[in-house]
């Protein structure tokens, strides 16, 4: 079973995604509000994939957790964003291994992503 | 495309907007994922009629956040894409591997007609991803066992790549909205796939920034879709 970890400080957004993980197979291996606490978390699990918000609380943004993220190991993140700012896509396009859906997330969306992270 | 005259896109105001846009889409999303584990908890007669309301109130809510964007000139999409040259049925053949599990599901087929050769101006992991979408587009709005057909031709220096369904169809009116995000077409789903109905205003966006640009057609409902996407040609039928 592939395991996931959820970084997003909204409880019913990331019990959400939870959900539509847990149906498409995954194991959640635990969430995160905040930069600090999916600092943590990385260092007690080690998940196949990351489910992240763009906007986090604490002291980093989503992109700049996962440029360090990938500084150590390669793991395919996924941005689910309800942002839409061009330089905020292209920026996630220019990180390698990472993806991203617009929100609200629909469980086809998330599950077609899931399915192309497996293949590459 | 043209790029409006007075933008608001570097300016205070519109990084207001885009805050503004993006925590009402949150707040949205958090509606969302309530009324989905509410209709999907229960059989309760008449619930799932109003949790379908309650889905169309937050598109038309997402649909005015939209439409005050772009009345005042904030810029969402990139308005150009790096392009290489490209085998227009190498990028047809990776899209179809991306949606197999939704064509296989619903026992679909595809009908594959691009001639090998044919090199389009594009970037390459988006224009992928844009096949991929209408690919999955054109399964969702099928019935089950039906066949998803694919083609090209060639246009004034352009190739056109369609990709023709025999699905639910697009009324007048919902061929006027197809590429409008938000909008709450009449049009369904046949197996309950979720409509993301942000995905096809992406996928021309997508194509207008690789300098193409893509069009949808119908002959009504129950008629199937066409959608037509145009690509400058590289080298038009290079082993011809």
């Amino acid at each position: 079973m592939k395991k996931a970890i959820i970084i997003e400080d909204e409880m019913i957004i990331s019990f959400g995604y939870r959900l539509q993980l847990e149906s498409l197979g995954y194991d959640v291996l635990g969430t995160a509000r905040s930069s600090e606490e999916a600092e943590t978390l990385l260092t007690e699990m080690q998940p196949d994939i990351i489910i992240m918000d763009i906007y986090l609380k604490g002291d980093k943004t989503g992109l700049e957790l996962a440029q360090e993220i990938h500084a150590k190991q390669e793991i395919p993140i996924l941005f689910l964003t309800a942002s839409t700012r061009p330089d905020i896509v292209t920026a996630i396009r220019q990180l390698k291994g990472c993806h991203y859906l617009s929100k609200p997330i629909n469980s086809d969306s998330l599950e077609d992503v899931l399915m192309r992270f497996a293949q590459n | 495309m043209d790029r409006p005259d007075e933008l608001l896109s570097n300016g205070p105001q519109a990084e207001r907007l885009h805050r503004f846009a993006h925590d009402i889409r949150n707040r949205i999303a958090g509606m969302h994922q309530v009324l989905q584990q509410l209709a999907a908890d229960t059989d309760r007669a008449g619930l799932k009629e109003l949790a379908e309301f309650g889905e169309q109130q937050q598109f038309k809510a997402l649909r005015e956040v939209e439409e005050l964007l772009d009345d005042l000139g904030v810029v969402r999409h990139l308005y150009e894409m790096p392009c290489s040259t490209l085998a227009l049925g190498t990028v047809v053949r990776r899209a179809m591997g991306l949606v197999t599990h939704r064509l296989d599901r619903k026992q679909q087929a595809i009908d594959m007609q691009v001639r090998e050769g044919v090199l389009v101006q594009g970037h390459e992991e988006q224009l992928v991803e844009l096949v991929a979408a209408l690919l999955s587009n054109a399964s969702k709005f099928s019935v089950a066992g039906s066949t998803v057909h694919v083609s090209q031709s060639e246009d004034d220096g352009n190739v056109i790549l369609h990709i023709r369904d025999e699905g639910v169809g697009l009324t007048p009116g919902d061929v006027g909205m197809v590429f409008q995000r938000y909008a709450w077409l009449s049009s369904r789903s046949t197996a309950g796939e979720a409509q993301g109905r942000s995905t096809l205003a992406r996928a021309r966006e997508w194509a207008r920034a690789m300098r193409g640009d893509l069009k949808a057609s119908s002959e009504g409902a129950g008629q199937g879709s066409t959608f037509s996407l145009t690509l400058r040609a590289a080298d038009l039928r290079k082993d011809a």
